[in-house]
């Protein structure tokens, strides 16, 4: 099988627990690279477990999942950070730290992963900030930032270390309309230079305005449409 | 603007002085064992066994027995000779007014004592049962009155310093459970208190070796802190020692010294990382939720 072709995401038989409590049970799906997927479904429907499991905050206990290359059913702890390193995340409680800088808080991230020359941390950071359009923005405070504007820090610390896949939970969820429309640019910008997105929402707005594959969370199943 | 948070620090006062302590006890210890031994090797060195033969010996009996003696196996060779000095009962009462600062022959109308040899043993003879044996050989000798030792010096020495290791190493081992207990707790308050740059850190990928290297850091410079105070401490301790309990300065041997503040720093540093490794082990392991 040709590595290119390999989806990114992909589960076959999984259950998912939170805990000792089963919430999905029996998931397949996959999103293949480049895609764009979101999952929707009511709070509570195991959309964040889902998330979790997938970037190996859960285990995953029966069933297979494949997410960039590494085996969710057999990983060793000592490869969840390098898993990691291939997804990005945009969480709700993964927010900026307050007390450092845009640029200080992209530099945390990158020491963390690993990097050390500062030409290659300066060069990097000022890459992401121009994809999600933040140029000019580096020396200034989380607080200094719109909501709008926060969350592009975000997504840009996610493409920090060129995922494969963006993992965003409820990415929109605290901004306005206008807002959340440019959010969404950003990922479609992000999406259409290679990278996959899985987006848990619960604005279906946005899934009119940007078409893409919907996968459900719904009477502890996931169906794939 | 507000401090930044730095992962991996955390108060560390009071493991340092618990710490120091531990180190301080363990290291006294440490000295305990070199000064005793030294004491007991001079001891060794000078022990003597003393002869005394019949008053009504003539010089040349007690010629022969000296002859006897210097046969025996357990007599310390000195040169081509051995180790015998002659006491006669003149010099043994001019030594006994010295210590006592009385002339005993004035009230008793003669010198009671009598001559005697002293006869410097070989180290291997220090125990107990062979001076025993020692004592009984001799006392079979034509001429001899009485052989004398001191008794129990050895056992005495050793029961005494055996006693004061358990109680110092009983107080080391309290102190090592605290800082032991110490550490975690504030381990676990510090990674409490940094769950969210944690969290981040696990959530972009970073390693746990990653993590955990600054409260390493922290936990080998509380070790080397801890161990520097202890040797100063130490140091200041032996000194005090030296300079006003007489006879102390010869029990000094600064070469095992120093070799036991160098083992003390890198014990200092093994205690730190070990007891800050397994309770970064411990914590991290655990769900971040289960922390939050």
């Amino acid at each position: 099988m040709s590595i290119s072709s390999e989806p990114v995401v992909m589960l076959e038989r999984a259950d998912i627990y939170q805990g000792d409590k089963p919430v999905l049970a029996d998931v397949n799906f996959h999103i293949d690279k480049g895609e764009f997927v979101y999952l929707i479904g009511r709070t509570g429907s195991g959309k964040s477990s889902l998330l979790k499991t997938l970037y190996a905050d859960l285990w995953l206990q029966t069933g297979s999942a494949k997410v960039a290359g590494y085996e969710l059913h057999k990983i060793k702890r000592s490869d969840i950070p390098f898993l990691r390193r291939r997804i990005g995340i945009v969480f709700q409680d993964f927010q900026l730290l307050t007390d450092r800088s845009v640029e200080e808080n992209l530099t945390f991230v990158l020491r963390a992963t690993g990097w050390q020359d500062k030409a290659d941390i300066a060069r990097r950071i000022s890459e992401v900030l121009m994809q999600v359009g933040l140029g000019t923005s580096p020396k200034k405070m989380p607080h200094q930032l719109s909501g709008g504007e926060q969350q592009r820090v975000v997504i840009a610390r996610a493409m920090l270390n060129e995922p494969q896949i963006l993992i965003a939970d409820e990415p929109t969820g605290n901004l306005d309309p206008e807002v959340s429309n440019q959010i969404m640019e950003v990922f479609k910008t992000i999406n259409n230079a290679g990278t996959a997105v899985l987006m848990a929402t619960h604005d279906y707005t946005l899934l009119d305005k940007y078409p893409a594959r919907i996968v459900r969370c719904e009477d502890g199943e996931v169906k794939s449409s | 603007m507000a401090k930044k948070k730095k992962i991996g620090s955390y108060p560390n006062t009071m493991i340092i002085i618990s710490l120091t302590a531990a180190l301080f006890l363990i290291g006294f210890c440490a000295m305990l064992v070199i000064q005793s031994k030294k004491l007991v090797s001079i001891i060794r060195e000078n022990i003597d066994v003393s002869v005394f033969v019949d008053k009504s010996l003539s010089e040349a009996g007690r010629d022969s027995i000296l002859m006897e003696v210097r046969q025996k196996p357990y007599v310390q060779p000195l040169g081509d000779s051995t180790d015998i000095t002659f006491v006669s009962k003149e010099q043994a009462a001019k030594d006994f007014m010295e210590g006592t600062k009385e002339d005993f022959t004035a009230f008793l109308g003669e010198n009671p004592l009598r001559d005697s040899y002293r006869v410097k043993v070989k180290e291997d003879y220090f125990e107990e049962s062979r001076l025993k044996a020692i004592q009984q050989d001799l006392e079979k000798i034509n001429g001899v009155y009485e052989v004398v030792y001191q008794e129990n010096l050895a056992d005495a020495i050793n029961k005494n310093i055996t006693k004061l290791y358990i109680v110092l190493a009983s107080f080391a081992l309290v102190m090592l459970i605290i800082i032991v207990l110490l550490i975690n707790n504030t381990i676990k308050l510090a990674i409490y208190s940094q769950r969210f740059l944690i969290r981040s850190m696990q959530l972009v990928g970073a390693t746990n070796g990653f993590i955990q290297r600054p409260f390493l850091m922290r936990g080998a410079t509380q070790g080397v802190v801890s161990a520097l105070l202890a040797s100063f401490f130490l140091i200041i301790l032996e000194q005090i020692a030296v300079r006003n309990v007489e006879g102390m300065a010869q029990l000094q041997e600064y070469e095992k010294l120093a070799v036991v503040l160098v083992m003390l720093v890198l014990l200092g540093i093994l205690i730190g990382m070990v007891s800050t490794t397994q309770s970064l082990h411990r914590y991290l392991k655990m769900s971040l939720d289960d922390l939050y």
